[in-house]
């Protein structure tokens, strides 16, 4: 494999497990201060003051959330973890895209940028996952470099009869559109996956435009996987 | 009197059970999720000591830290994160933070910095005071 696409992706793979690692922090973070709210409210109990239920219902539901979203943050992770099992394999772009969007969530939040998916019809390919996430990671740093806060960037795909296309769009890059500083990695990663790079600035959209055939099919490489998504 | 402190953190779950728990240990405990109103309240109105997050949507801590202190000099604060590292701690400290902790932080130990921060800043204000006053009587040679 080509030694940038290896360093990007080493990068890109770091960079999603440090903002991974934070978010699971932050929900041990809550959990803690409720259980010491717990032993905050036991010792007032040894004290003689009144046990008051709604109060330990809500320090009970709170850890419920807290849980909900860490498990949330763990299956994203682990999903992601498997997506270099394989190094091609069937993907769903939208449950890809969704995906992607969870990952780098936080990392948008930290620039008031929301993330959001378009809703579209299953598009279904073969591909490399890590590859295209990594790419997608790239035009969404890009795009977060330029992004207004609080315009959201958009991710939408497509399925065409020669090709599937990813658009990651935000409107509000308007003027510093041709300033973006799209990461070289993009244009190897783009390489590698046998897509297309379409850059529109005027709308502040890129597109991604992969061939629906399997390029090592073409090439006559590799071995397919018939199914890369794992849970475990 | 008691401890008058700003939590300021962008995860309102977690200030909500903080300022609940610091305030049953007898502290005057204020709240905001946003650094950048957490500034101007700053601005407005007195603090001991300043709890903040490192990592929050707009201004990150570090520059709402030099803000604070630019504002407030006698201002403590404490910076408080999901991942301390010593780079970021030393940045932090050279800022003028009075310490910088990692979540989930033990609140005992946090009680007692924000005691000591309060301590610290009535030393400075008085410090500050005693020079105000050698500097009018230096003024009016006295």
């Amino acid at each position: 494999m080509n030694e940038d696409i290896t360093y990007t992706g080493l990068g890109f793979f770091g960079k999603v497990t440090a903002s991974i690692s934070h978010e699971l922090k932050n929900r041990m973070a809550v959990i803690n201060e409720q259980a010491g709210l717990l032993e905050d409210l036991v010792l007032m109990a040894e004290r003689g003051a009144s046990t008051d239920f709604e109060r330990l219902k809500r320090v009970s539901n709170a850890v419920k959330q807290q849980v909900a979203r860490g498990d949330r943050v763990l299956q994203n992770m682990n999903r992601f973890a498997h997506s270099v099992d394989h190094s091609h394999c069937m993907v769903e772009i939208g449950s890809l895209l969704d995906m992607i969007a969870a990952l780098a969530a936080r990392q948008a939040g930290l620039k008031g940028v929301p993330l959001e998916v378009v809703p579209a019809a299953p598009a279904v390919l073969t591909t490399a996952p890590f590859m295209l996430m990594n790419l997608i990671w790239l035009c969404i740093e890009s795009f977060l470099s330029v992004s207004k806060s609080g315009n959201a960037i958009e991710l939408m795909c497509a399925k065409q009869k020669e090709m599937t296309t990813i658009s990651i769009g935000n409107a509000s890059v308007d003027g510093k559109a041709k300033d973006v500083d799209w990461k070289p990695a993009a244009s190897v990663l783009a390489s590698a996956l046998g897509a297309e790079l379409v850059w529109d600035y005027r709308k502040g959209l890129m597109t991604i435009r992969l061939p629906n055939t399997d390029m090592r099919r073409v090439s006559g490489r590799g071995r397919q996987d018939e199914n890369c998504r794992k849970e475990e | 009197m008691a401890e008058r402190v700003l939590l300021v953190d962008d995860e309102k779950d977690f200030l909500d059970v903080m300022q609940e728990r610091l305030s049953a240990r007898g502290m005057d405990v204020s709240i905001e999720t946003s650094p950048e109103k957490a500034l101007e309240r700053i601005a407005s109105e007195m603090f001991d000591a300043l709890i903040l997050d490192l990592q929050m949507p707009g201004i990150d801590g570090m520059a709402a830290l030099k803000s604070a202190k630019k504002m407030r000099p006698e201002l403590q604060v404490i910076l408080l994160t999901g991942h301390a590292s010593l780079e970021k701690g030393v940045e932090a400290i050279k800022l003028g933070a009075m310490d910088f902790i990692e979540k989930p932080a033990d609140l005992e130990a946090l009680s007692d910095k924000i005691k000591r921060a309060k301590q610290n800043k009535m030393l400075i204000v008085e410090k500050m005071n005693q020079e105000k006053i050698m500097d009018m009587l230096r003024r009016f040679g006295v």
